[in-house]
Formats: structure tokens, sequence, C-alpha cells
């Protein structure tokens, strides 16, 4: 599913071939821009309600009900502050706002309480990133089509409406992408990373989950 | 100073309920003063007790004393909580007898049916100070202070640990799953040591605290930074667009495996449950139907028990030192 997703964002991208001269960040040069990032879903956890039996020894407790939430998907905003150590590698800071729901199932009610679905929307997330870029300079797309590969570190806030609640955590995230030059300095960026979230809002003992990212974006090298 | 000894008979019930009293709040005792309702709690501690200087068939009155520390100990060891203790001696003096003296003791009251023990208390009217209480344990029903339990005897220390949440303050908790067998009620499995009816005999499970014990016994007795650090929710239950009295609200934190339970306590289905760790929880709403109403509270003809389960529609998050917003959830008839 990402390398699909990989695969169409570089084709819709992608200009004609040229055989003018390739695009290639200055040494030196900064990149700054922006644009919208779809955070796909990722799990929560799973809980058991559990109450005591009225046993002897080991018994296994009774489940009152049980709990299995999700982050949804969210398109949210992000920017970005790059500056190229060479032609070849960039380092990079980003920051990515989004507003996920936490969508709940709530199943096997011992009092036989029908499955239902809650949600809640009230959470704020961000990303705040450090990460490295390399310029995959043998693999140009025409003359102004350059692809990346990424990776970062990031750390995760988690904060709910009136900052009720707040989870942190680190987020790990490795991808590519294609930058497109306009003109002028300016260009498209299209990218696609998978993550690893290793805390934040989490309802079991399970501390890693995975998601999926994909961003477009417009950015000016100067 | 007013002392009333007031008729709030808290029994650990074997297989029906029969306590009444004034419960206020989620799981406290309350005394109606002046129009307001105020929580029943000891105004120093520690609380200093005495074992009465009878036994019962198979424990002595030094194993009760025995017994009875090591159920304290467990409340003592809730961090977040202040609540404290102190054995003075034994005593000839009677449980029950309105002396000044909190005692500890066995009674043969073989009347009481399905009483395992019970608590009563003198309290001050217009503070909610208690200003003695007392234990009864029903030596009619086969005792056992064995570290392993046994078979076909209660254990003395579960029990204790269930009447000194009530000598503390504390109501009972519906936390708790229950049959019908042969028309006496039996426990399936508990939430909380306050549950109204006693595990089986040779269940050692009522030793350990749960999650709403710790949660009442800290909310009334708070201890260290536990005002600062837990956060509350609050709401009504509706039916009809009418407010539900007596309906149990359980609220479950998934990232801890809490569940601490409360009650709605008003004409206008308004309830509050206090001591929740922060961070989201899931709210349920149940009827009042596993153990006898007039076990929580003395307003049983207005108890609504004609809904079904039902849980908010959506995750409430509870904050530190706070309260989450104010909730309303809606149950239907059945």
């Amino acid at each position: 599913m990402t390398r699909r997703w990989l695969v169409v964002v570089i084709m819709l991208a992608a200009p004609p071939t040229t055989a003018s001269a390739q695009f290639s960040p200055r040494p030196g040069s900064f990149e700054v821009g922006g644009g919208v990032v779809y955070i796909g879903g990722s799990a929560v956890g799973t809980a058991r309600a559990t109450e005591t039996r009225n046993q002897t020894g080991t018994a296994d407790p009774l489940i009152l009900f049980e709990t299995d939430a999700r982050l949804q998907s969210a398109v949210g905003i992000g920017a970005h502050v790059g500056f190229n150590l060479t032609s070849g590698i960039a380092i990079e800071s980003a920051v990515t706002y989004s507003r996920p729901s936490i969508r709940t199932s709530i199943s096997n009610d011992f009092e036989r309480s029908p499955d239902l679905v809650i949600s809640d929307s009230s959470l704020q997330q961000y990303f705040f990133d450090l990460g490295v870029i390399v310029h995959l300079r043998a693999l140009h797309l025409g003359s102004r089509g350059l692809p990346f590969m990424s990776a970062s570190i990031g750390y995760l806030r988690q904060v709910t409406d009136e900052r009720a609640s707040i989870d942190s955590g680190r987020v790990y995230q490795i991808g590519g992408g294609l930058k497109q030059m306009l003109t002028g300095g300016v260009g498209l960026r299209f990218d696609a990373r998978l993550g690893i979230r290793d805390g934040g809002l989490t309802l079991d003992d399970q501390t890693h989950h995975r998601f999926f990212v994909a961003g477009a974006g417009a950015f000016v090298l100067f | 100073m007013s002392h009333h000894r007031v008729a709030v008979w808290l029994l650990t019930v074997v297989l029906t309920g029969m306590a009444a009293g004034r419960a206020d709040a989620y799981l406290k005792f309350g005394v109606n003063a002046n129009g307001r309702t105020i929580a029943l709690r000891w105004p120093r501690l520690p609380v200093r007790y005495f074992i009465k200087d009878r036994g019962a068939p198979g424990v002595t009155a030094v194993q009760l004393q025995s017994a009875v520390d090591q159920a304290i100990q467990t409340w003592q060891n809730v961090p977040t909580s202040a609540v404290a203790f102190q054995f003075v001696g034994f005593t000839s003096a009677e449980p029950f007898d309105d002396d000044g003296i909190v005692t500890l003791g066995f009674q043969d009251r073989p009347e009481l049916e399905g009483i395992l023990g019970s608590t009563g208390f003198v309290i001050d009217t217009f503070t909610g100070d208690i200003v003695e209480a007392d234990i009864l344990f029903n030596s009619a029903f086969p005792w056992s202070v064995s570290t392993g339990g046994e078979s076909g005897r209660f254990d003395l220390q579960s029990i204790a640990l269930h009447e000194l949440g009530h000598l503390s303050g504390l109501g009972h908790s519906l936390l708790g799953e229950t049959e019908l067998s042969s028309g006496r009620r039996r426990v399936i499995a508990s939430g909380s040591i306050m549950f109204p009816i006693a595990f089986s005999p040779g269940v050692l499970e009522g030793r350990t605290l749960r999650a709403d014990d710790i949660a009442g016994i800290s909310d009334l007795y708070p201890d260290g930074n536990f005002s600062s650090r837990t956060g509350s929710v609050s709401g009504r239950v509706t039916k009809n667009g009418q407010g539900v009295f007596g309906a149990h609200v359980v609220a479950f934190n998934p990232q801890t495996g809490a569940l601490v339970g409360g009650f709605t306590l008003t004409t206008s289905g308004t309830f509050v449950i206090a001591g929740l760790g922060p961070g989201p929880h899931v709210l349920r709403v149940e009827p009042l139907d596993d153990a006898a109403i007039d076990s929580f509270f003395d307003e049983s003809p207005r108890t609504d028990t004609a809904f079904g389960v039902t849980y908010l529609d959506r995750l409430t998050i509870v904050p530190s030192g706070g309260g989450a917003a104010a909730v309303e959830i809606r149950v239907r008839s059945q």
C-alpha cells in the first residue's frame, strides 16, 4: 500500500524528461516550505474493564466490557526548514499539526449491551522532527525533478482541548519523495513516509504503533 | 455540639443487602446538615481503636486483632491517602455501646440473618465529623484467620477490610456482578472491596483494594498531591429529558484499567466521580440491580432501575487537578 502511494505521487509529479541541466541544491542553501499533510490512522490499543471473580486461586477476571481504540487519519498542516550541507545531503527540521479523532469500539459488555463505537475529536497532535534528506541525484526525473529519501526522529505531543490531558512520545519516520522545481527557486514537494510512534496516547502495553504519512506542498530555495 | 447516633447499619452481607443510610457523592457517607450534605469523616487521625476481648469459634480475640491489623495496613498502604489507625488495647466494652471509644469485636447475633459484619456511627450532625464508630463481626458465622483461607469459612481479614472502609466513611460500591441463586444473591465478580455482598467462604480476593476503593479513601483523606494529580467527571443521567435518580455511573480509564464508580444522587440526575487518573475515560451507566437498593441509600422509592446499560457517546478526558466538562448521558426506558 505504501509503495503504491509513493509510486503514484512520483508519477503524477514527474515532468517530461528533458536533456537540459539537472536541478541540484546548492551547498549552503536553505529550503523553507510548507503544505498539507495526511497522517494515516494508527492503533491506540485495546483494554478490558475487569472485575475479580468470586473464586479461589487464579481465575480469569470477569470482563465487564472491552475497548479498542484507534487514532483516525487526519489532514493537517506542516512546515519545514532545511539546510543543504552538500548538494546531496540536507538536514531538516519540521513541525506538523493535525487533529485526529479517537475512535473507540466498545464490545463484549457483560450485560449484553450492544457493541458501539464512540469517537472524540478533542485531540491536537504535534510532530517536531529533525531529519536527514538524501537527494538521489542519480535518479533525476527530467531536469527539475529530484527524488529524495528521508529519515527523521521527532518529538510527539498530543494535547486535548482545554489541555485536559497531555501525552508525549517519540516519532521515527523514514520515506522518500520528490522535489519538483518550478521557477525562481520555488518548487513543489511530495513525500510519503512510514512512521513509528513510541509513546503518546496509548491505552495498552503496546507502546509502538505504526502510521503512514503523505505530504504535498511548496518550498523556496535560497 | 449535638451528637446523634445515626441508625446506619453498614452491613457486609452474605446473601442479601440490608444496609440503610444516607449516602453522598459516589461512595462516601454523608449527613444532611442545615440543608446541605456533608461527607462523614474523622476529624483527627489516627483513629484510635480497641478490640473486644471476646473471640469466636476458631478465632481468638488476639487473632481478630491480628486480622484487623492486616486490614488496617492495607488501607494505610494507599500512598495517596492519609488515613491511619492506632490500636489502643483490648476492652470489655461491646461494639455499639455508646461509650465514646471505637470498638471492634465479635458478637453472636444469629438473628442478623446473612449479616457478617456491620459498622455503626455516632456523628456530629452539624459538621459531619465521626465521633465514634464500632464494628461488629457476627460470630454466628464460621470465620477463618488462616493465611491461605479455609474452605467453608469466611476470611476475617477481608471482611475487616470492608468494614474498616465503612468506619473510615466509605459507603458501598456497586462495582460487582451478582446472580440469583435459590432466591439469594451470589457474587460472580467484584471490582471493589466495598461491594455490599461478600465473596464466598474460602475466597481471599477481598483482601486487596481496587481502584474504586483507593479513589474513595484518597478522596476522603487525601495525602500528598493526590488532589492535584487526579481529576473528576461530572454530569447528568437523563431519561426522556428527566433526571434519573440512583443510576450507577462507572468511569473506566483504558490506560490504567481503573474502574471507579459513582451514583446519581439527585432528582436531576447529577453525579460526580472524583479521584480519577488523568486521561481518557469511558463512561458507562447501568441500573442499580446487582444488590438491594437500600444497601446504598435510603431513598429506594425514587431509584429508577428501568433502563438499559448505556455508554456516553464519546470519551471523556479527565484533567489533572480539575474536572472534565460536564456530560449528559441519555438512557432509554427498558
